[in-house]
């Protein structure tokens, strides 16, 4: 016997709706979802369902709720497929730039192949209804706030009481709550840290302009480049040199306010996949010592790649050790560290632009977790430090209970340890940090230079 | 080891039916390495002894992707089955052609391995409708009989074009 290898793909909308299914019912990220389809998918065709599912996860509230209009009555668990599908096909109408009648019989010749050969014409019947009452829905959407918002109840609830405060603005009256759900859904830019060990921002730029790639210097940062559009990281000049990584301006802030120098011991308690860690070593390469611990063996060969790539020569610098940083009596040799990069284990709330994943993967009883381990980390590695040394806690979450709350808790529990002011591009820190806000790029936020949502805090031991 | 030559579809001999094995000598040993190489060669996740025009109740199957799991199954026998499924069956006897072919979804099959010794395997999805398929062979059947005969006859002359383009 032999199996089919040739016919084995599928259509970018009938992989689409798989990936998204399996997103949203199995809550396994999206990457993973996109990487075990990826046999089936037409090497062509990669990018645009890459592309569809995006679309559909920043929007899914919406996408949802219109399906869930266009349906008399609910579809049973099993055939989330089905639905998903017709997400899919009312995605493709929508945001697609294809006639409606090739993505209306695309997306229902995905049921001629499938063994739901019953659904044809429920999903040939909503795309068609959803064709002729596009208006009437789009307006009752609006009128949803999930929906409008595209952002889940829980969520949208600890974002509005996180962010009461009005923005002053010559237009409507808008909250801080909503600005940054928007941003949530709008399409992040691509952002590169230059390697300063192998060129300046100056020079960088150049073989850009050289390279015909429209790029600007991004203000939040001292070794930032935000590109105009995306491309493909192997068309950037010299990438596969390490010239330069991919990293959003906000996560560059670590190594800046940190600021490593010669002869010190640092730690980088959650390093993988390891960018972070490599522009520590590219700040300072005459560090005595950079630890860089991941609970994940697996991904700190992510480190070791990004190592190889941007800083072989730094290799003898770099102590990479696969542990459960809370964990200090099983790694840490007593040698205390001049400074500590807690990068902790968040929500991750405030890179959803990036990942819109994250909407469907998180659940309300995960934060209380997360607050627990961040707790936990923040406890055991403060022992692991020096007096009068620097702590820099940070997260990619937009929640005060993981950010300010969890350091005012613990500077009201530990005597010894006292936070530390800076300012970052016009904005200052507080006795509880700063924290970062996606926003939508307008010229009034412009020098905040687009970045994620990111929270940091240093903290010095007396 | 030595490829062996695979008959194609419709060759007459395909519908010869295998005898018991009961011999398990050396020369059976050869024969499933043999038989082991062609279908990996092929390539094919299984192959059935009528398929190299040996009419015994041998089959050389491996649906691993590294193709590091053979399985020989001598004289095969279903105990138990239960379940339906259908999906795209192809065969090295009728090459280029997949269609879906409906099958049992879970058996139990008892068989001996090529020292006699006998075993049990409880075979679900592919294992399983390859396990159905090659034993189909045995009998002198194949997976286009189980279509219609308008899909059998354009599959003849579909191979037969081939064939003769192939000259």
């Amino acid at each position: 016997m032999t199996t089919n290898k040739k016919n084995k793909t599928v259509s970018a909308i009938a992989a689409t709706a798989w990936i998204v299914n399996e997103v949203v019912v199995s809550k396994k990220s999206l990457p993973d979802c996109i990487a075990d389809c990826q046999q089936q998918i037409n090497p062509d065709d990669t990018a645009k369902v890459q592309a569809y599912c995006y679309n559909i996860l920043r929007r899914y509230e919406f996408y949802r709720f219109i399906v869930n209009a266009l349906l008399d009555k609910k579809l049973k668990n099993k055939d989330q497929d089905i639905y998903h599908l017709i997400i899919s096909g009312v995605m493709l109408l929508n945001e697609a730039r294809l006639p409606a009648h090739a993505a209306i019989s695309e997306t229902v010749n995905v049921t001629r192949k499938s063994k739901k050969s019953w659904s044809k014409n429920l999903v040939n019947a909503l795309l068609r209804r959803y064709q002729r009452e596009q208006q009437q829905l789009h307006a009752l959407a609006e009128k949803d706030l999930e929906s409008q918002y595209c952002c889940p109840q829980w969520l949208l609830e600890k974002i509005q009481q996180a962010y009461p405060a009005e923005i002053k603005s010559n237009s409507d009256r808008q909250y801080q709550w909503q600005s940054v759900l928007k941003a949530n859904m709008a399409h992040p830019p691509l952002t590169l840290r230059v390697n300063q060990l192998s060129h300046s921002r100056e020079q960088y730029l150049g073989l850009l302009k050289q390279a015909g790639i429209e790029a600007s210097a991004c203000p939040l940062t001292q070794n930032g480049i935000l590109l105009e559009q995306a491309v493909a990281v192997n068309q950037l000049p010299l990438f596969a040199d390490g010239a330069v990584s991919v990293q959003d301006s906000a996560a560059q802030l670590s190594a800046e306010l940190l600021k490593p120098q010669a002869g010190e011991r640092i730690l980088d308690a959650c390093a993988a996949p390891g960018g972070k860690t490599m522009h520590l070593l590219e700040s300072c390469p005459e560090v005595e010592k950079l630890v860089a611990l991941d609970v994940s063996a697996r991904r700190l060969e992510r480190v070791t790649q990004n190592l190889e790539r941007l800083a072989p020569q730094l290799k003898n610098k770099l102590a990479l050790l696969a542990a459960d940083a809370a964990d200090i009596n099983g790694w840490w040799d007593k040698q205390p560290f001049d400074k500590i990069l807690l990068d902790a284990p968040c929500s991750a709330t405030g890179v959803i632009r990036r990942h819109p994943d994250i909407k469907r993967l998180r659940q309300p009883a995960d934060i209380v977790t997360l607050l627990k381990t961040q707790k936990l980390l923040l406890e055991k590695l403060w022992q692991t430090l020096k007096p009068g040394g620097l702590l820099l806690y940070a997260t990619c979450s937009i929640l005060p209970e993981e950010n300010s709350e969890q350091i005012r808790q613990f500077l009201s529990t530990h005597n010894d340890a006292q936070s530390v002011n800076f300012n970052v591009s016009l904005e200052k820190s507080s006795e509880y940090g700063l924290q970062l806000l996606p926003h939508i790029m307008t010229v009034a936020t412009a020098n905040k230079g687009n970045s994620d949502g990111f929270y940091y805090c240093l903290l010095q031991k007396k | 080891m030595a490829l062996l030559n695979i008959l194609n579809f419709p060759d007459p001999r395909l519908r010869t039916k295998a005898k018991q094995v009961t011999d398990f000598n050396d020369k059976l040993v050869k024969l499933t390495d043999d038989m082991l190489e062609t279908m990996y060669d092929a390539p094919g996740i299984g192959l059935a002894a009528t398929q190299i025009d040996v009419h015994q109740r041998i089959i050389t199957i491996d649906i691993s992707e590294e193709k590091n799991q053979p399985l020989i199954v001598i004289n095969p026998e279903i105990l138990e089955k239960e379940g339906e499924q259908a999906i795209d069956e192809g065969c090295l006897s009728v090459p280029g052609i997949y269609e879906p072919v409906k099958r049992y979804n879970k058996i139990l099959l008892k068989a001996q391995d090529k020292h006699g010794e006998f075993y049990e395997l409880e075979a679900e999805d592919l294992l399983s409708v390859c396990i159905q398929h090659e034993m189909d062979h045995l009998e002198g059947k194949l997976f286009v009989d189980y279509l219609s005969e308008m899909k059998r006859n354009r599959i003849r002359k579909k191979l037969a074009k081939a064939q003769k383009a192939s000259l």
